[in-house]
């Protein structure tokens, strides 16, 4: 049995607002950490406040262990929510705020004391609980949300962009403490969250919501190899987009011919999706010939645009050898990191291709494990994106 | 800085002072002549007593009825938008604005046709949408600057609808919640013609037994009287004093962020 499913979950509010979900089905199993991703307005906050049973559904059903919760209200549903901002209540000191669920359920005074200092203990706020909530930073503010949200041994443990508000440090933290907490209390997470990097470090799986859809729910390294649409593709960074043509597991594109193993079949027109950092330099004899077109350095690496085989891409590779504008160098690419995708809206509009570049014939080579085509057909690169 | 409001506050209330231990005091004698009988007459006419009860009861009921009633629509007016939002607003301030003696002969009417002219309930009842401008814009203030996601934090941590108004919402508003009581409380204690027309004879407040007392030309007593009329007040500014300050008032005591 699935411990947390979300079936055919839909709210319909304002959609211009981007507060619409769209009928999304979701499985989460005990323990585990799942990340709801997207841009903003994607509708994965209403997603969590329809869990925590703060917004009604419009249709569909959740699951916990089975049952539905959807009539119940929201302090009957064993689901504990930590918001954004940290909402800590601004009458109560600190140990008073993180035992409030535990005096709501009628525990004791003394039973209560002894689990909030414990907790205390937890968060590294020892000897806190007397402070007023204003005298924290904002971290301790947020370790003490998470903490009051977590006391009570909630079956699902909510956040909803808790780390948001904080410096890069003070999140590398707050993720660990996460983490830990979770260990230590073997609590269900769903963490939403827009930030990619964030997701892929907590997540056991990530579901990433567009639209008020979720287009792709799979393990985090999943988005960085396989990803299944273009929109999810330029989520996670992938930053080239060529239209091709599938043909079984064969797709044919400017590039030349790509061979995968596995491919799901997307009605013959796909992207081909090539991560920026896929490319390296090689010998003249092998590889494709590229021309630089602008160069913007980044320390470590150097970010390049580059002409090749008609078509603009976006390489990024060391700054161990830094290439001018107008260099031609030749470039292969690793297939690993190369991925046909079907195609869908475009995220970002940076990625509309420039189609008037010069087409180089006779250097249509592409490195190993590629097939070598000799002749390529150059594609439409006037495709309107959809 | 405080303490010299309050000096000046108190400043104003020494000729009543001096007055209702007096005799006579004519010019051009700096001090009166001195006489208990203004006090005397005080204690021991059982009416004077009999009306400061009736006005506290009916300040307390009328203060409390407001708060109850206003507080719902103070926290839609200050946390929701809706279509004819200003309408409302306007309605609800109108008793502020327009005069009690436009209103109150027609509230007669409805009040005898209601079958609570001359009573008790009436006089609360006349006098509660006059305390409401007072007491929906104190609060509706407070609830601009408060954040509804407090309540949906509080029920998630599983406190119920009653739990989360006592335990978090009234505790984020409360200094704007006494100041509002304050001033509904005051609107009423110094409320003279609707007690006298809906009340008939039967309710008989402090203000009532002032304006027969000043009518009767002997000011030793009206101003006994009169201290006695302002110190419930007074008392009452005191104890809420800290709760105040503009911020009181305005942040309903949510301070952070």
């Amino acid at each position: 049995m699935t411990f947390l499913s979300l079936k055919a979950l839909t709210k319909k509010y304002d959609c211009t607002k981007g507060e619409c979900v769209k009928g999304i089905d979701l499985d989460v199993e005990r323990g585990q950490t799942v990340v709801l991703l997207g841009p903003s307005g994607c509708g994965k906050t209403t997603t969590l406040k329809m869990i925590a049973g703060l917004v009604p559904a419009n249709s569909g059903d959740i699951l916990l262990e089975g049952r539905s919760i959807l009539a119940d209200p929201p302090e009957k549903r064993g689901v504990s929510m930590v918001f954004q901002k940290t909402l800590l209540f601004p009458h109560m000191t600190v140990a008073q705020n993180i035992g409030f669920g535990l005096k709501m359920r009628g525990e004791k005074q003394g039973e209560i004391e002894k689990k909030v200092n414990e907790m205390l203990k937890l968060i590294k706020l020892e000897g806190y609980g007397t402070r007023r909530t204003t005298q924290l930073s904002g971290g301790q503010e947020q370790r003490v949300s998470l903490a009051r949200g977590l006391i009570i041994e909630p079956k699902v443990l909510l956040l909803d962009e808790p780390l948001s508000a904080l410096d890069a440090k003070l999140r590398q933290e707050m993720r660990e403490l996460i983490q830990e907490l979770k260990e230590r209390f073997d609590v269900t997470i769903i963490f939403v969250t827009h930030d990619q990097q964030e997701a892929v470090m907590l997540a056991d799986k990530i579901a990433l919501m567009i639209d008020g859809e979720i287009v792709q729910y799979d393990a985090p390294q999943a988005f960085f190899t396989r990803p299944r649409t273009r929109s999810v593709a330029e989520f996670f960074g992938w930053t080239n987009f060529i239209s091709a043509v599938q043909t079984g597991k064969e797709v044919n594109c400017c590039l030349g011919e790509f061979q995968f193993n596995e491919l799901e079949s997307f009605n013959g027109e796909v992207d081909l999706a090539i991560r920026p950092e896929s490319a390296e330099l090689c010998g003249t004899d092998e590889g494709l010939a590229a021309t630089v077109l602008s160069s913007m350095y980044m320390g470590t690496r150097v970010h390049y645009v580059m002409g090749c085989m008609g078509t603009q891409l976006k390489i990024s590779l060391d700054a161990s050898k830094l290439l001018k504008i107008g260099d031609t160098i030749h470039l292969k690419f690793n297939q690993g990191m190369i991925w046909a995708v079907r195609m869908d809206r475009c995220l970002d509009e940076d990625n509309v291709r420039v189609k008037d570049l010069t087409v180089q014939p006779g250097l249509a080579a592409l490195s190993q494990p590629t097939k070598i085509l000799s002749e390529v057909t150059p594609t439409k690169h006037d495709r309107p994106l959809q | 800085m405080l303490a010299l409001l309050y000096l000046a506050i108190i400043a104003t209330i020494v000729p009543i002072i001096l007055w209702s231990f007096s005799f006579r005091w004519a010019y051009p004698s700096l001090l009166p002549a001195w006489s208990l009988a203004a006090w005397d007459y005080v204690f021991q006419q059982n009416a004077i007593i009999v009306a400061l009860i009736d006005s506290i009861a009916v300040s307390s009921a009328v203060t409390l009825f407001t708060m109850v009633l206003g507080f719902t629509a103070a926290k839609a007016l200050g946390t929701r938008e809706f279509r004819g939002k200003v309408a409302v607003e306007l309605l609800v301030l109108l008793p502020a604005i327009v005069p009690a003696i436009s209103a109150v002969m027609g509230m007669s009417g409805i009040f005898t046709l209601l079958k609570c002219e001359n009573t008790f309930l009436g006089v609360v009842l006349a006098q509660i949408p006059f305390g409401m401008p007072y007491m929906i814009m104190g609060l509706a203030s407070a609830f601009k600057n408060y954040d509804m996601e407090y309540e949906q934090a509080a029920s998630t941590l599983g406190a119920s609808r009653w739990r989360t108004l006592i335990e978090v919402t009234v505790p984020a508003i409360f200094p704007a919640l006494v100041v509002s009581c304050l001033f509904t409380f005051v609107v009423s204690w110094s409320q003279y013609l609707l007690t006298l027309i809906i009340g008939g004879s039967a309710v008989n407040t402090l203000p009532l037994a002032l304006f027969a007392l000043m009518g009767s030309g002997d000011y030793g007593i009206a101003c006994a009287v009169s201290i006695i009329f302002i110190l419930p007040v007074l008392v009452l500014l005191v104890l809420s004093s800290k709760y105040l300050t503009t911020n009181g008032i305005s942040n309903g005591g949510v301070n952070q962020l």
